[in-house]
């Protein structure tokens, strides 16, 4: 069983490895590389949604918001010139983990549709805070945030407005956090937690604080989602309350969904999705909205688990290959 | 003081409008349990059906756009259970609110290209019809929504609770095999299901359309309110959609009136947040 | 079949990072990118916009295209649809420039064209535009031009209007929360202050959902001003000024620009007397003929009245095209600006905005004066009509 099974496996993650580390030198250009950092960052937002969906069983809608809040803490902060960008972001991470905390702890003790549109409130209010708090956020346009800027660490000199480098920069955290979550599942919170989804009563006889451990999982996935936005914020140098709007976090849904709910390569393939099929579309014009909503009907009717969902169902064996 | 009772009456008409649109959200709820978002884009149909006859019929003859109207969203929202909905019959909930989410971007997105990207308004002869009852004016338009979301509401509760097919309808959803096993045809109740409910959504935006603008996204705002709307009531109950919808209105226009117009509509939702603190599941559950 | 998952996988990133190499066809031609929304809620705005920018090139390629050194070029106008999102609009721009090489990019949303200003240097991509958003010419980037004035030269208009005309003391306001309305109530706000005037209170309103602002009326009837602002597109102004007129308010309303043809018909001349407004040259009477030239070509190429935005962006591609001539390049994004800013302002058979110049900063110089409303239409302020100067 042990070494043998696992062989394979880990050569196909380091070639994937490889390919996504030589991304900038295949696909030449801004554009392509600017797509393919959005999708890191979208990649972060979107296992976290999908460890939120796969530890309380619940949608949340609220991502989006916790994504706009990440940003625009980091944002602000450098605006205003409190913090730079890595401190800022920093307490853009913490920051959103502790609203994600406080929204939790009421939300959690809802169920199913209704947890869904409470949190889809939630989103809505933050969205309109942030574009009619005019002397804290800006109120539509948020520009002039320096970002990481340029870095000398130990002689060498990192210039993040670079493309190339904030690419690797969102990689390294997109690597970051598949690692850490990874953990998290696999780790006795991990456990409790899939205890709790599975069956909750049970799970509560034998010690477990169901309460505790939902809260803690929708507050760590905020954190994520707070990093997500603080990356955002920094790469664009220019944010917009649009951000946390009920939009994301429906875009984000969809995400999980197409990509395949609950597995780490669907949390890859949806961003990419996402983000590459209007792209693809451009050239359909005012076309594209409805030719986007069938591809969006036909893939959910048709592959209900996801694409990865879809092709992990194809043969057994496959499910071994593809997290 | 007089601006109270124009406020509270605002909100009376604000919230007959909000009944309405989750009225068929209501029904489909319900009965389905699906989360149709797709509403939004039938209500945005049913605006610009309704601002087509107008413009062919002319405007004395809106009011005979509302049977019409109803109709082509019954036949459209059997459509949308036939081909889309009924594959997905037995998927968790989080597909199906995403097959009624990509049904309304191709609603929008057809209408855009149909119709147009110009904001259109519908020239109805009551917008302009004011009445004045001491300290409140209201306009005829914002009456017939009240007096056309009491009728359907009234029309909608009598025929589930009481009629024949109602009685067959609320059957297919407690259970699908053991309905069949008495002799309901649970397709066509399903067909009946959807039908109704996109019915009322149109119905909705006929009555308050012309008191908008009308454009390929307008129906994203009432789809999101209405959804609060049954959230607020207890999602499935019909007397918790109109409740839900009153209150909605009330809170939303004294909150604008009394606290402030720019954060109106965060009083709607955030009322939502509050109820559900209290009363996770609503203020009127099944 | 256990690699079949891993190519379909592998596949969907190969396709999804654009490797399949892009054949380009190099055409004697300039390539210049129009970014907005094409679809959505904003693309009244957007395809207007794009229309007039194709009837410019159009226009332009069939009087024989532009002249540098001797060859003549046309001009492609290649857009794309950011669905008013700030993201996509920078995809946009990468695409376009990566794909065409475009020396100047045309934005007019102002959240796309912050974000477009963020990197537009780097990128040495001139931004070019009718977005109101004062922080696009406020953080010394050199390579920006507005196709309008900042919003601060029409507000102080309105608030001089108010003031010296209408004799305000107190005022009130009526705006639509939208962020064009936003900025416009908060700088009358401010030049009202200025001129020694109070403010009593503001009412808001969503004017893409309502047609029926009485309520708010009545409130601001009850503050009792001296005159009204009323910050809103062109059919809200309009109700509105009808409703207020109902409800028994009959002080003197400030409109904005955004206050069109459509919204005087649904006001009624009778309703606008001694309203205050700021003039354009749509206004002047006769209406000037690069105007008039321009509505009559749009309703037979596209169907349809046309919008202000389709305006402004017409006239700014003539004068790129005229810049790019007298710069005798169209490749140089500072180079092209300096011969913009040379060129204008352009013959009068294409003036469709009247730009007279621009600031050190980038912000448009544009034909504006304060108007009155007589007989349901815009004159100055002794009662002329305006009329075309030079």
């Amino acid at each position: 069983m042990g070494r043998k099974y696992l062989r394979p496996r880990i050569w196909i993650y380091l070639a994937l490895a490889a390919l996504l580390f030589a991304l900038p030198w295949i696909v030449t250009g801004r554009y392509g590389i600017y797509l393919a950092t959005m999708v890191g960052i979208f990649v972060i937002l979107v296992i976290s949604l999908n460890l939120v969906f796969g530890f309380t069983g619940q949608i949340s809608l609220a991502h989006g918001a916790f994504y706009g809040i990440g940003a625009y803490t980091c944002g602000i902060l450098q605006v205003k010139g409190i913090l730079p960008f890595w401190p800022a972001l920093v307490v853009a991470i913490l920051f959103t983990g502790i609203i994600g905390i406080l929204v939790g702890i009421p939300m959690l003790r809802t169920r199913g549709p209704y947890f869904a549109i409470g949190t889809m409130c939630l989103g809505i209010i933050v969205s309109l805070v942030l574009l009619n708090w005019q002397s804290l956020t800006g109120g539509t346009s948020l520009g002039g945030i320096a970002g990481p800027g340029r870095m000398n660490i130990g002689g060498w000199e990192i210039d993040f407005l670079s493309s190339k480098t904030y690419y690797y920069l969102v990689l390294i955290f997109d690597a970051l956090s598949l690692f850490l979550i990874y953990r998290l599942i696999h780790s006795r919170i991990g456990r409790a937690l899939i205890a709790i989804r599975e069956e909750e009563e049970l799970a509560e006889s034998i010690g477990v604080n169901p309460m505790k451990f939902k809260v803690l999982s929708f507050g760590i996935a905020a954190m994520f989602a707070g990093l997500g936005g603080g990356l955002y914020a920094g790469y664009m140098g220019a944010i917009d309350p649009d951000i946390a709007s009920v939009g994301t976090s429906f875009n984000l849904l969809v995400m999980v969904l197409m990509g395949g709910a609950g597995t780490i390569m669907g949390s890859i393939v949806g961003p990419i999705l996402l983000w590459m099929i209007p792209e693809w579309l451009q050239a359909a014009q005012q076309y594209r909205p409805l030719i986007f909503g069938f591809i969006l009907l036909l893939i959910i009717i048709f592959m209900p688990r996801g694409i990865v969902g879809w092709v992990r169902g194809l043969h057994p064996k496959i499910s071994d290959w593809i997290p | 003081m007089d601006q109270l009772a124009q406020q509270l009456v605002n909100g009376l008409i604000t919230g007959s409008a909000y009944a309405l649109m989750a009225l068929g959200l209501a029904l489909i709820y319900g009965i389905m349990h699906v989360a149709n978002f797709a509403l939004g884009g039938v209500y945005m149909v049913g605006a610009f059906l309704t601002f087509y006859f107008v413009s062919w019929l002319g405007s004395p003859f809106y009011l005979l756009s509302l049977p019409l109207v109803m109709i082509i969203a019954i036949g459209l929202g059997a459509l949308t259970e036939r081909f889309a909905f009924r594959l997905v019959r037995e998927a968790p909930h989080a597909t199906t609110f995403i097959v009624a989410l990509g049904l309304y971007m191709i609603l929008e997105g057809g209408s855009s290209v149909v119709f147009g990207h110009e904001w259109k308004t519908i020239p109805s002869p009551y917008n302009d019809l004011v009445f004045k009852l001491g300290p409140v004016s209201v306009t005829f338009q914002r009456l017939l929504i009240f007096v056309v979301c009491a009728v359907l509401s009234l029309a909608v509760y009598v025929g589930i609770m009481k009629t024949m097919t109602g009685k067959m309808i609320r059957a297919a959803s407690q259970n699908h095999d053991s309905a069949c096993l008495i002799g309901i045809n649970v397709n066509r109740m399903c067909l009946l299901t959807f039908g109704l409910g996109s019915g009322l959504a149109a119905a909705a935006g006929t009555m308050i359309a012309p008191t908008f603008m009308v454009g390929p996204a307008m129906g994203l705002g009432p789809i999101t309110k209405a959804f609060v709307v049954i959230v607020l009531g207890g999602m499935g109950s019909l007397q918790g959609a109109i409740a839900g919808g009153f209150i909605l209105g009330m809170v939303e226009s004294l909150g604008a009136g009394y606290i402030s117009s720019m954060y109106k509509d965060a009083f709607a939702f955030g009322i939502l947040i509050v109820v559900l603190i209290f009363k996770p599941t609503g203020l009127f559950q099944r | 079949m256990k690699k079949m998952g891993w190519i379909f996988v592998f596949g969907i990133l190969l396709f999804a990072f654009g490797i399949v190499p892009q054949l380009l066809a190099k055409e004697k031609e300039v390539v210049i990118g129009v970014i907005g929304p094409l679809t959505g809620g904003a693309a009244f705005l957007g395809v207007d916009a794009l229309n007039g920018a194709l009837m410019a090139t159009d226009e332009i390629n069939a009087a024989g295209g532009i002249t540098i050194a001797g060859q003549k070029l046309k001009i492609r106008m290649e857009s794309y649809d950011d669905e008013a999102t700030p993201a996509k609009s920078v995809a946009g721009l990468k695409r376009m420039k990566d794909r065409f090489d475009i020396p100047v990019v045309i934005a007019n949303v102002s959240g796309s064209a912050i974000a477009i200003t963020e990197i537009n240097e780097r990128m040495g991509v001139l931004w070019c535009g009718f977005a109101r958003h004062p922080g696009i010419t406020s953080r010394g980037n050199k390579l920006v031009l507005r196709m309008e004035t900042p919003i601060t030269v029409d507000t102080d208009l309105a608030a001089k209007g108010a003031v010296e005309i209408a004799k305000a003391k107190t005022f009130a306001s009526l705006s639509d929360t939208g962020d064009w309305a936003r900025g416009v109530h908060d700088n009358f706000v401010k030049a009202m202050e200025s001129r020694g005037a109070k403010n009593l209170g503001t009412e808001w309103f969503d004017m893409r959902k309502d047609t029926d602002f009485r309520v708010q009326i009545t409130k601001v009837k009850g503050l009792n001003p001296n005159v009204v602002k009323v910050a809103a597109y062109d059919e809200a102004s309009g109700q509105i000024v009808k409703q207020c007129r109902e409800m028994g308010l009959m002080v003197p309303l400030v409109l904005t620009t955004g206050f069109q043809s459509k919204g005087e018909e649904i006001a009624g001349a009778k309703n606008l007397e001694g309203c205050i407004n700021v003039l354009m040259p749509g206004n002047f009477d006769p209406p000037p003929i690069g105007l008039a030239n321009y509505k009559a070509n749009y309703k037979k190429r596209f169907g349809g009245e046309t919008a202000v935005y389709g305006e402004l962006v017409y006239e700014l591609v003539y004068i790129m095209a005229r810049g790019m001539e007298k710069a005798g390049n169209v490749n140089d994004a500072q180079k092209i600006k300096e011969g913009m800013k040379a060129a204008v302002p352009i013959e009068k058979e294409h003036r469709t905005a009247w730009l007279k110049g621009w600031m050190e900063n980038g912000d448009g110089i544009l034909w504006r004066d304060i108007a009155i409303y007589k007989n349901g239409r815009r004159v100055l302020r002794d009662g002329r009509p305006a009329s075309p100067q030079d």
